[in-house]
Formats: structure tokens, sequence, C-alpha cells
């Protein structure tokens, strides 16, 4: 009997043998392939020792973890990251020869870098010289937990004219994040732990500001920060707290050299811990609280009698990023620093390390190994015009626009170290300290904008010769109107008082007999990914 | 006057006060209508009413809530101008920004062998010495490149069709292998730079380069500088600016226009040196630019050409640190000249076709205490200090007249055989290479005075499976037409294995040996004595790119 596909019984039975010799056939293939993957698999994770490339470190501590290379049930949620950030400036220091001039010499001189007053640990610094910067940040991870290894260079070593161990960092930045926002209703945790730096006092909108100096404090060291955030209606209650402590502590009897950046055996084992209060308004509006202290409790730092010392730092600042009317940032911090010689770069205070930089850079010599304070006030105020006027309309920043900023930042600063100079000045207690400035720059075309910068430095209020102003005109070329990439075609004219002074020698130490430069030129490439 | 400050800033900030609790309500309603796709991954979304502005930045944008920096934050001052976006500010769009990561390495194991004169019963006769103790040193005029070093490059790059960054790293001495860290072989970021390749303007295409960086100028290789390992015309390095320009006459013929500027990051300050860790340095040295200049034709077909004319100048006018340097007695560093070289140059390359890959390139410097240059390599020395040393002659500081000519010339037997129908590697071959190097030096140093120097080869390989290929080199070297026993050959044969027949990757293992004259001798800085020179080696040699 046929069925209404008109095969007969035995033909079906016939079909349905081939079918199912097809499909055992196609079955016995597949598990003869998987057979042959699984032992391709082990054939490729058999060995007799490590692979290369495998971490030289020990069994991680407890044994739960899959160990390295081992994979694990679910990569899929795992992503791999880059982000980075290049600025690389040619930077020429314009000046004329002193003295007698041989047929084989030029009067002009050109410098690289420029002989001029703006240097990173120093309350003179503006930026306003571009300085090399290379940083690339791999990460791994997923919407929980990332790790992050950063490489850090401050220099190129194509273009460097000798080799600075401490200019190529290396990896300085090694650590995990953890994301965990639903620890709780309306509550966010972060925390990051490892190697790694926090700065507090970040005058820009996103980054260190036209100072480039966080007027609070960096922490450099490896440990943990945790930060909690917790939603009430309009406001955030943020709270961070962390602890850190460095690697090591250089040995006594390294010699302080170039390659080690000068290491510091009177400096011991340092640490810091920091604990910080915001409440922020609509994400807009941010009052912090910060505090911060630094020590060291090192019987081979202080020895004998020698007290241990701290550096201690309390700070409020206010952000308000005001829509269209702008960003503005303020900070007040005052640091106490109390026999500070033998705490590490663990906390840096105006970008100045530990207690070393602060002798160096504001306390003087004969502080009694650091013993003093510093009271430092700042601010920022960045405004596009474009957007204002526009306003209540949108502004996307993509058509003309100019952008505005002032800038400003003092010092006071009080020390053990009662020196006075030769007219009966003080030099180190007792001193104030102040920087301003403004920028401007015009958006013309997507590619285009032009603009300048003015700055007004006064290093040391009891040498008013000391002071200088820079004028810096400059031209802007990038890829469009919201690029994260820039070429900055920029001149610098430094107008100096009677009594400039500059550095040189490595390490740098001041110099008042050169001349410094009164011109410079600049041509900087910046991007970020 | 203080009462004037007064109410300037509060009809400043009055308005502001006054304004921003409605400017509130009105971003959060012209949010809800034009920004719906904008997302702030912080906490309490729900509950915490956000007035998010449009992505990409304008001062006063951010909607983030933290008490510092996160610690990816780059630890660099906000960029000029205030104009590109900040670091981490939520972009407008993606941009079509990828990520790509590229690289070469070449990492060999090498091992010359000697033999020592009077061993005793505990010592072998024969000496194995790594790294090998020949003639053959980085860029050396007496080098023949037989045996490559080694070399490992990370590059990543992130951009657009517009723009892309670009950063490398890079070692000379994987450090796994090291018997001892030197600590200036880990380049880490060796070079950093972005690329800007705008959409060209009618027929006018443009490219500019700007950061730290690296240009190469009379290179005889298809990729590379050649089988010598040095660039004929000059390889300018440092910080600065390229700019390209290419102007498509017609379809078939484009003229090349090329400026650059390059200098230094950092001068060497009094102080620092010298110190064996950095190869020391002196602070005498003073800080050195190059500007370059080219104009060349580009023209395309079955045999494309390419040509150009180059000048590129290397000088410093730097009146610091001006104190003798006990190591240069051939320069009073206290009244220090300015240094400077000029070279002119020409090539003409034919590229890759069915008649072979061949270039020639010539060029002609005059160097003026070049000891003290920095920033430009010439004919493989990547300083003054070792282009004097090498070529230009150190009484007079490096104060000489060179001319170089080089050439070099490739067929595959393949390619051609098989024209008109295109080859691509894909099956077995036999490459034949010859090439040479000529350099005629006039110097104020007597000891190079007059100096012919002149090396050749010739290369034979023959791809006879997808996995295997057996190569055979030859060269002969005059490194000194003053003594005709400074002359020597050297003869390497190899066998090369390989995945595929147009495999990225290669491992070759090859024997070299030197038939020295009676007076070889080494180059700075291994001036090795004719009795210290190995005369054989073997290597086996790692390479691959990606």
């Amino acid at each position: 009997m046929n069925n209404y596909l008109g095969f007969s019984h035995a033909a079906r039975w016939a079909l349905l043998g081939a079918l199912s010799t097809a499909v055992l056939g196609a079955a016995s293939t597949a598990r003869a392939e998987d057979k042959k993957d699984a032992k391709k698999d082990a054939a490729a994770e058999v060995g007799l020792g490590l692979a290369p490339g495998s971490p030289q470190v020990g069994t991680l501590p407890g044994g739960i973890q899959p160990s390295y290379g081992q994979r694990s049930e679910d990569e899929t949620d795992y992503r791999f990251d880059y982000h980075g950030m290049l600025n690389m400036p040619l930077r020429v220091g314009l000046n004329k020869r002193t003295g007698p001039v041989t047929s084989d010499q030029s009067k002009n001189v050109l410098h690289a870098p420029p002989v001029v007053p703006d240097y990173q640990d120093t309350f003179g610094y503006t930026s306003v010289v571009p300085q090399p910067y290379a940083q690339l940040a791999f990460s791994y991870g997923n919407n929980v937990v990332t790790g992050t290894a950063v490489i850090v260079a401050r220099t190129a070593s194509t273009a460097s004219s000798f080799f600075q161990p401490p200019l190529q960092s290396g990896i300085t930045d090694a650590f995990v994040t953890f994301n965990l926002p639903n620890l709780a209703k309306n509550t966010h945790v972060e925390a990051n732990v490892g190697a790694f730096s926090n700065a507090y006092g970040a005058m820009g909108e996103y980054d260190l500001g036209h100072y480039g100096t966080p007027i609070i404090g960096r922490i450099n060291g490896v440990g943990e920060t945790i930060a909690a955030r917790y939603g009430l209606g309009d406001l955030v209650i943020d709270v961070e707290q962390g602890i850190q402590a460095q690697f090591d502590k250089a040995p006594v009897g390294i010699p302080s050299e170039g390659w080690n950046a000068f290491a510091d055996p009177v400096a011991g084992t340092s640490l810091v811990h920091h604990e910080h209060l915001g409440i922020g308004y609509r994400r807009q509006l941010t009052l912090g609280l910060h505090y911060i202290q630094a020590w060291s409790q090192d019987d081979r730092a202080s020895q004998a009698l020698a007290p241990d010392g701290t550096i201690t730092t309390l700070a409020a600042d206010l952000r308000f990023s005001a829509s269209h009317l702008g960003h503005f940032y303020g900070a007040a911090a005052l640091t106490k620093a109390e026999h500070a010689a033998s705490v590490g770069r663990i906390v840096q205070t105006m970008n100045a390390d530990g207690g070393r930089g602060l002798i160096h850079n504001y306390l003087g010599t004969n502080s009694q190994e650091g013993t003093g304070s510093l009271l430092t006030i700042g601010g920022e105020y960045n405004l596009s015009l474009a957007h204002l006027l526009l306003y209540p309309r949108t502004f996307d920043g993509k058509s003309h626009d100019l952008v505005l900023s002032v800038f400003g930042m003092y010092t006071r600063v009080q020390s053990k170290d009662k020196a006075k100079d030769a007219d009966g000045n003080w030099i180190y207690d007792g001193i104030n300290m102040l920087k301003v400035g403004a920028e401007g720059a015009y958006t013309l075309t997507s590619w285009f904008a032009f603009g300048g910068r003015l700055d007004h430095v006064s290093p040391q209020s009891e040498f008013p010769g000391r002071d200088f102003n820079i004028v810096s005109p400059r031209v802007i070329f990038r890829s469009d109107w919201q690029s994260r990439d820039q070429v900055v075609l920029q001149y610098s004219h430094f107008l100096y008082g009677k009594h400039p002074l500059v550095k040189s020698g490595y390490p740098l130490q001041d110099d008042p007999n050169l001349n410094p430069d009164a011109d410079m030129i600049s041509l900087s490439a910046n991007m970020w990914w | 006057m203080r009462s004037c400050l007064k109410l300037v800033a509060l009809a400043w900030a009055l308005p502001a006060a006054l304004t921003a609790r409605s400017a509130f309500a009105d971003d959060a309603a012209s949010d809800s209508k034009n920004s719906g796709e904008v997302k702030v991954a912080e906490p309490a979304e729900d509950d915490v009413k956000v007035t998010v502005p449009a992505k990409g930045y304008i001062p006063g944008s951010r909607r983030v809530v933290s008490l510092g920096l996160s610690p990816h934050a780059p630890r660099s001052p906000s960029l000029p101008g205030g104009t590109a976006i900040p670091w981490s500010a939520p972009e407008a769009e993606d941009g079509g920004f990828q990520f790509n990561f590229g690289g070469y390495m070449s990492a060999a194991a090498r091992l010359s062998s000697n033999t020592r004169p009077r061993p005793t019963p505990d010592q072998f006769q024969t000496t194995l010495h790594g790294l090998p103790q020949t003639v053959d040193v980085y860029g050396a005029l007496q080098g023949t490149n037989a045996p490559p070093g080694s070399w490992v490059e990370l590059r990543f790059d992130y951009g657009n069709s517009i723009v892309k960054s670009v950063v490398k790293l890079s070692t000379w001495k994987p450090g796994r292998a090291q018997s001892w860290i030197e600590t200036s072989s880990q380049n880490w970021v060796n070079e950093a730079f972005l690329v800007f390749s705008p959409a060209p303007i009618g027929d006018l295409s443009l490219k500019w380069t700007v950061g730290a960086f690296r240009n190469i100028y009379g290179g005889l290789g298809q990729y590379g500088v050649g089988q010598y390992n040095a660039a004929i015309i000059g390889s300018p390095f440092g910080v600065g600016e390229t700019l390209s320009l290419q102007y498509a006459v017609s379809d078939s013929f484009s003229v090349i226009f090329e400026h650059g500027l390059m200098g230094r990051t950092g001068k060497i300050a009094p102080g620092e040196g010298p110190n064996t860790w950095d190869h020391e340095p002196s602070s005498a040295e003073p800080s050195s630019f190059v500007h370059h200049a080219h104009v060349g034709f580009s023209l395309t077909g079955d045999v494309p050409l390419q040509g150009g004319l180059h000048y590129l100048t290397n000088w410093a006018q730097d009146e610091r640190d001006q104190t003798d340097d006990p190591k240069t007695s051939f320069i009073n560093e206290r009244h220090r000249p300015d240094p400077s070289m000029n070279v002119v140059g020409a090539d003409l390359r034919m590229i890759n076709n069915y008649l072979g890959n061949g270039a020639i390139a010539v060029s002609y410097a005059d160097a003026k205490f070049a000891h003290l240059l920095s920033g430009m390599n010439y004919f493989g020395a990547d300083s003054g200090e070792i282009l004097t040393k090498r070529l230009l002659g150190q009484q007079g500081g490096g104060t000489a007249k060179v001319l170089v000519v080089g050439a070099e010339y490739n067929f595959s037997w393949g390619k051609f055989l098989w024209y008109p129908d295109a080859f691509w590697g894909d099956g077995p071959d036999l490459i034949n290479s010859v090439f040479a190097d000529v350099v005629k030096v006039k110097s104020d140093d007597p000891a190079f005075d007059g100096k012919l120097i002149y090396k050749l080869g010739t290369e034979a390989t023959y791809r006879m499976l997808p996995w295997f290929a057996a190569s055979f080199r030859y060269d002969h070297v005059a490194p000194n037409s003053k003594d005709s026993k400074e002359t020597f050959n050297v003869i390497s044969p190899k066998l090369i294995f390989r995945s595929n027949w147009n495999s990225h990757e290669q491992v070759v293992l090859s024997y070299t040996r030197w038939l020295y004259g009676a007076h070889t001798h080494g180059e700075a800085p291994n001036d090795f004595m004719p009795s210290e020179l190995d005369d054989q080696m073997l290597a086996l040699n790692f390479g691959m790119w990606w």
C-alpha cells in the first residue's frame, strides 16, 4: 500500500535505513572529529615544563583561582581593552650666546629642552612648556573585575640624547578594579587593589588642569582604595578610603645616581592612609573633604632618637560643572610636615616627592628634617562662550567656539628653616607664592583653532626679581571639532624679573649664573584613546 | 576698587545662581527629547535626577561623581587650548577608531668560535663566544649583516582613517636571555607619534607625522634598508614632524614633496655621566637638530619606478656646558664649535615586478665636527661619535667629506618565468640578489683621508618546499684601500624553516665563516684586534612579524 507520498512500506524502511546510516555515520564522524580535536587539544596541552611566557610567580594564595593559562568556564564576558595617551613635543629654546663668539660658532643658540623655569616639582611649574609623556594601559576584564597594567614613559628612546632609566618607567601601575554596583539599593562600590596612583585636587574638569598639579596631593603605592557612593534623591554621598605602602626602601649604602632616580636612603618604608567624604548634587556640584596622612616608622630611616616623619594634608574642594555656565573648581589644602625627611615618595604634595621634595622645594634644608606647613589655595574656571550665548539651545561643540579658562594658585609656606638672605629676607619661612593665568582658544574650523595663554608667576614673595610672565600664542590643528587629538604649534615669550632663576646639572640644582631663554617654540602632538 | 570687584563678581554669579535650577530643568527636558542614547554608568540611576548634556566635551558637562582622578588618568596637565576632548570625557561618536597590534621580533642564538692558543687539561681548545666576537657589529662598515641580531618591537596603533596614534615598545636584547642587565637595551617606549592622513583634496594627498619617530632615506630594500642594513642617504630620528605631499599629475605619475624637522627631548647634563648604564654620554655634547627636505616622483605600471632628491642637515648651536671632555683630545669643548653635517642625495628604485626589485642610491656628506652631533643615522652609524670613529676620522673631530654609493638588486626567477601571469611566491622559486656599497672619504684625519671602502655580495635562495628553503651568501669586504690586508671574505650557508610559502615567520639555521686578511680588525665600539677575532659562527635565528 502506498502512502500519500507514494512510498511503499518497504521503500520507507529502506529510506529510513539509509537516513539512519547517514546520521549515524555523520555522528560517528563527528565523534571521531571530537576525539581528534580532543586528542589535538590534549597534545597541545602536554608538556614536561611550564610553557614559555608563564608568569614567574608562585601559586596564588588560597589555590582557589584557576591557574594562569587555564581556560575559565565563561570567557565570553571578558574582553581586552587598550587605552593610553601620548604627548610628544619638539621644544626649542632660543637665546643668544654670551661672551666671545668664534668663527665656528653661531651667535644664536638653540636649546632642547629650553632653559626656562618650568620644573614640574616646583611651585613655578605652569606646564606652558609641553613635556614628553606616553602612557599605555592594557586592561582585561568584565563588568565586575578588570586587571590593568600601565606602562609610562616621560621620553621616547629614539628622541632622547642619553638613556635615563627613570624616564622609561616601564610598568608603573598594575592593579585590579572591582565594580560592585548592586551591593545595596542605590549604592555603587568601586575598589582598586594593587599598585596604582590616586590624585586629589585635580583642577581640570577631567584632568589635572592647566597647572598639571593636583592641589591636594597624589598617592603612589601598593594597597587599596575603596569608594562607596550612595544615591539619595538629588544627592550622592561619596566616601573613599585607602591605604597604601611602598614595596621597598632604598637600601643604606646605595649610591644616589641618575639610574635609580637619585635614590634616597634617608627615606624609610612609607605608608599612607587617606579618607575622603563628598556630597554630590545632581552630579554637577561636588563638595569634598579630604584627609591624607603619610608616615614612616622605620628604624633604618629614623635611627637612634630621630623622630618618625609624617606629612598630613587636610583639604576641602568644590567642583561645579554648571552646564552653560562652565566648570569651576576651587580647593584649599593645608599640608603639615613633621620631620618629613623620612617619608618617601608615597605621597606627592604639589608634585614634590615625599619629604625630600618638600624640603628641596619649599621647606629648606635646615627645617629640622622637613618640618613646616603649606597652605595652598587654588582654582580654575572654564567656559564655552558659544554654549553660554546659545543657551537655552543646546550646543554640541561642533561649530565655532571660544573656550576660556582662568586659573590660579597661592601657597604660603611656614618652615623651621629660618634662613635669611644678605638683605635680611626670609628664604623659606613666611614665603608666599602665587601664580595666575588665563587661556583662550577660538575654534575656527573643524581642523584649526588658535588662541593663547598668559601666565604670571611669583615664586618667592621676598624676591620680586624672581617673578616672571609668559605670553604664549598658539595654533592648533586637529582632525575634527570634537577630536581627541591635536597638534599644537606654540611660541612662548618669557618676561623675566631682574633675577630669574633656572636650574642646571644632574640632578637639577638652582643655577643663578645661567641665562634663561626668553623665547621658546614647541610643536607637540597630543592624543588619548 | 574692592567694591567694584565685588559688584562684578556678584553680577557674574547672580545669573548663575538664578539660572542654575532652570538650567537643570531645561537640560533635563531637552535631554529626554534629544539625547535618549546617553547613559551615565553611575550609582542610583533611577534615583538621582541627572541633567545629562550631549556627549562630547564642553566645559561644564561633567556628570561623574568622584573625589579624585581615577588611577587610569594620565599624569599630565590639560591639553593646550582646551579645544580637544579631555581624557575620559564621553565622546559624541566613536569616530571609527580601531585598535591594532603589530610587531616584529627577531631573536638569535649566536655562538662564534675560535681556538685557544695554549689550553690547559681543564680547558677546551675550542672556545665559544656569545655575543659573537667578530667584525660584524650593528651598523659597522665591515658588517655584512649575515647573522642578524635580536630586535623585538611591539607596535600599538589606535586610530581611524584620519588620525592614528602609534606607540612602539622595543628592545634589542630580550631580558630572559641576558647574562647581565644592560638597562639601555630595553627601550620601552621607543617611538610615539601621530599620523594624520586627511582625505585627499583633488589630486593632492597629505600625510603628517608628528611626535617621536624615525625617517629613513636611501634604503635599498623594498621594505627595509637592505642587505647591508645601512641607509645610504640618512635616517633622522627624534621628536618633531614630517609632512608629505603627493600630487597625482596623471593616473600613473605623481610628484612627492617631503619636509621634516626634528630635535631631541633632552640634553646630557653635567654630572650625568660618564656611566656604563647609559653608554658614557658626555655633557659636552650639544643638543642637535635635523632639518630635511625631499622631492621625488612615483611612476606606476608594469615596471613601477620611484626616485628622489634629498637634502638633510644635522646641526647644533648650543653654548651650554662648554667643558673639555678628556675622551675627545681632538676637540676642545671649552671653545666648542657648532657642529654640522649636510647631506645631499639621490635615489632611484624599481619596485618589485617581473624584472625584479632594485635600488641605487648616492649621497654626499659634508661634515664639520660631526663627533658632537646626534639625531641622524648616516650609513649605519647612529651618532656622530660612532660615525667619526668609523668613517670620518677623529683628528679634526669628524670633519670630512664622504661620498657613498649603494645598490641592490633582487630577482625572482618564479616571477620572471610566470610573467605575464602573476606569481605571489606561493610555489617553488629561486631568488638571486646582488648588492654593493662603495664609500670614498676625504678627511682632515690623515688616517682616513683618501680612503676607499667597498663591500659587495651575492645571495641565492631556493625555496623548494612550503616549509623549507636553502640559501647561500658570499660577501667581499675591503674596508681600507690603504691596506689591502684588511680585506676579507664571508661565506654563509643557511637552512630556512617556516610554516608556509608566504608565511610571516622563519627559523634560520646558519653557519658563517669569515676569511680574514692579516690585518683585519674590528670597528668601534668593538675594536677587536686580529688575534681576538672569531672566524666562524653558528646561529639559530627566529623571526616573525605581524
